[in-house]
């Protein structure tokens, strides 16, 4: 947009900052508005026709401001990057191997788009040879515990049409290795695991792994949690193998809900 | 806490713990709890830190007088990712007044992460406003030499809004700040007032 007005201006702009700022503060801010999936009650009799309006307009519509599948498993919000633009087909060892982990219902299918990121509420993941600091995430894993780990591989399958001649939704998936955890005897000299209110015991936002991958993981777009930080740990103490600090960048289910939060979310209450 | 560019309390005047704990009262013109020691050691993890892309990243030179100013967004990315990987590898496993310097700070980062949330619920917010009151508690007694300031007030007044209008997505202030910074960044020459309706006009063909 300042590219735009460059452009045109010729170095001489008038009272457009504050011109600018305002029609954008006032875009933004209606937007915003909108974009929570709950409305308030003097727009109900608008609900239908904002939302079809906001559902061509943000391909998602009012369930788009919460980006983490903790509170929404069928949500739809998610774009992919991808180069190809016709699906490949897995070989059969890989194919093997991948559906077995996924363990998935129906079964995935064999011709998958190979993609280089995915985009869920505008934050975009990405794969590790395309971006080092997109890639690294936390995520949970199918018995629900949560691991941080880097983004191999991202793949979704084609869509199809089924026997009605609806599409199915796309599903999309990612392979991930996960961070090896500390040993005890390095645990216990970990100054952010065992930080009181960072730590492990209170709200487990930063800690320290061993800066190597030993398993792999391949779980479904909506088991990834956020973004998080990390760090290659460069001080006093001695680990037994090169370690990184990991930061979590969590904003939706920050506290943990099944420890912290007890109530349901408490977005626009009755004044 | 004080300006990092200010001289390091431990290299003007010999052993901070012991003075800081034995409450010897010192010039505050020399005093620090950030060093330039420890700057230069936040610097050197910011270099190895990943940040993802919707995060403004810490600037490198951060508390170098060189640099100036930070922006709202990357005093937000220094003190929820940089000072804590710093801080608490330097201050962690020690006792005494560091530690409870650090324990301060990490009240006002838990507060922060609490109030950005995108999701509000009744008992985030109860937390925020322990954590919150527990840093500005913490800041009056660890800081004696510094005032409450109006804002670290209106911090405490931010339950109750965000209670009424929902999370801090909706009426945050830094989408129209950064447009604020994109325009004031272009050059122009002290000339008001010439291409007005035209630049306008572009404008409003964009927004379309």
């Amino acid at each position: 947009m300042a590219g735009s007005i460059l452009a045109c201006a010729d170095h001489a702009v008038a009272e457009l900052e504050v011109t600018a700022a305002r029609d954008f503060a006032v875009a933004s801010y209606l937007k915003a508005l909108f974009a929570y999936n709950a409305l308030p009650e003097s727009l109900s009799p608008f609900e239908v026709a904002i939302t079809s309006f906001l559902s061509k307009k943000y391909q998602g519509g009012l369930a788009r401001s919460v980006p983490s599948s903790h509170f929404d498993p069928t949500r739809k919000d998610w774009v992919i990057e991808t180069a190809q633009k016709h699906p490949q087909i897995i070989k059969t060892p890989d194919y093997s191997a991948l559906a077995e982990e996924l363990g998935c219902e129906p079964p995935l299918k064999r011709a998958v788009l190979w993609c280089t990121g995915v985009s869920i509420s505008h934050i975009r993941y990405q794969v590790l040879h395309v971006s080092k600091h997109n890639s690294r995430v936390l995520y949970r894993i199918r018995n629900g515990s949560l691991h941080c780990g880097i983004i191999q591989e991202i793949f979704a399958e084609s869509p199809q049409k089924d026997s009605t001649g609806t599409t199915q939704a796309q599903r999309i998936f990612l392979t991930l290795k996960r961070f090896t955890p500390l040993q005890e005897s390095d645990a216990a000299k970990d100054p952010y695991g065992n930080h009181p209110l960072l730590g492990r015991n209170a709200y487990d936002i930063c800690r320290m792994y061993y800066d190597s991958c030993t398993s792999r993981d391949v779980v479904a777009v909506h088991d990834i949690v956020s973004h998080i930080s990390t760090c290659r740990y460069d001080g006093d103490e001695v680990f037994s193998q090169a370690t990184i600090i990991t930061v979590v960048l969590d904003r939706v289910s920050f506290p943990p809900l099944d420890t912290l939060i007890p109530s349901q979310p408490h977005l626009f209450p009755s004044r | 806490m004080s300006d990092a560019a200010t001289t390091d309390a431990e290299s003007e005047t010999g052993d901070l713990e012991a003075d800081i704990d034995g409450e010897i009262l010192l010039p505050l013109a020399t005093f620090a709890i950030i060093g330039n020691d420890i700057m230069e050691v936040v610097r050197d993890d910011i270099t190895r830190t990943t940040f993802p892309s919707w995060m403004k990243r810490t600037p490198k030179r951060i508390g170098s007088i060189s640099f100036g100013k930070l922006s709202s967004e990357e005093w937000k990315s220094t003190l929820l990712v940089s000072l804590p990987i710093t801080l608490t590898r330097r201050w962690g496993l020690e006792g005494g007044k560091r530690a409870q310097y650090l324990e301060n700070m990490v009240h006002l980062l838990l507060a922060i992460r609490l109030a950005n949330r995108r999701l509000i619920t009744d008992h985030a917010l109860d937390l925020y406003e322990r954590h919150y009151r527990a840093f500005v508690e913490g800041f009056v007694v660890l800081y004696p030499w510094e005032r409450v300031r109006p804002y670290q007030h209106v911090g405490l007044h931010l339950p109750p809004e965000l209670r009424l209008w929902g999370p801090g997505d909706n009426c945050n202030a830094n989408p129209p700040e950064l447009y604020n910074e994109m325009l004031q960044n272009i050059k122009s020459n002290n000339r008001f007032g010439k291409f007005y309706w035209r630049a306008r006009f572009w404008l409003a063909l964009i927004m379309l």
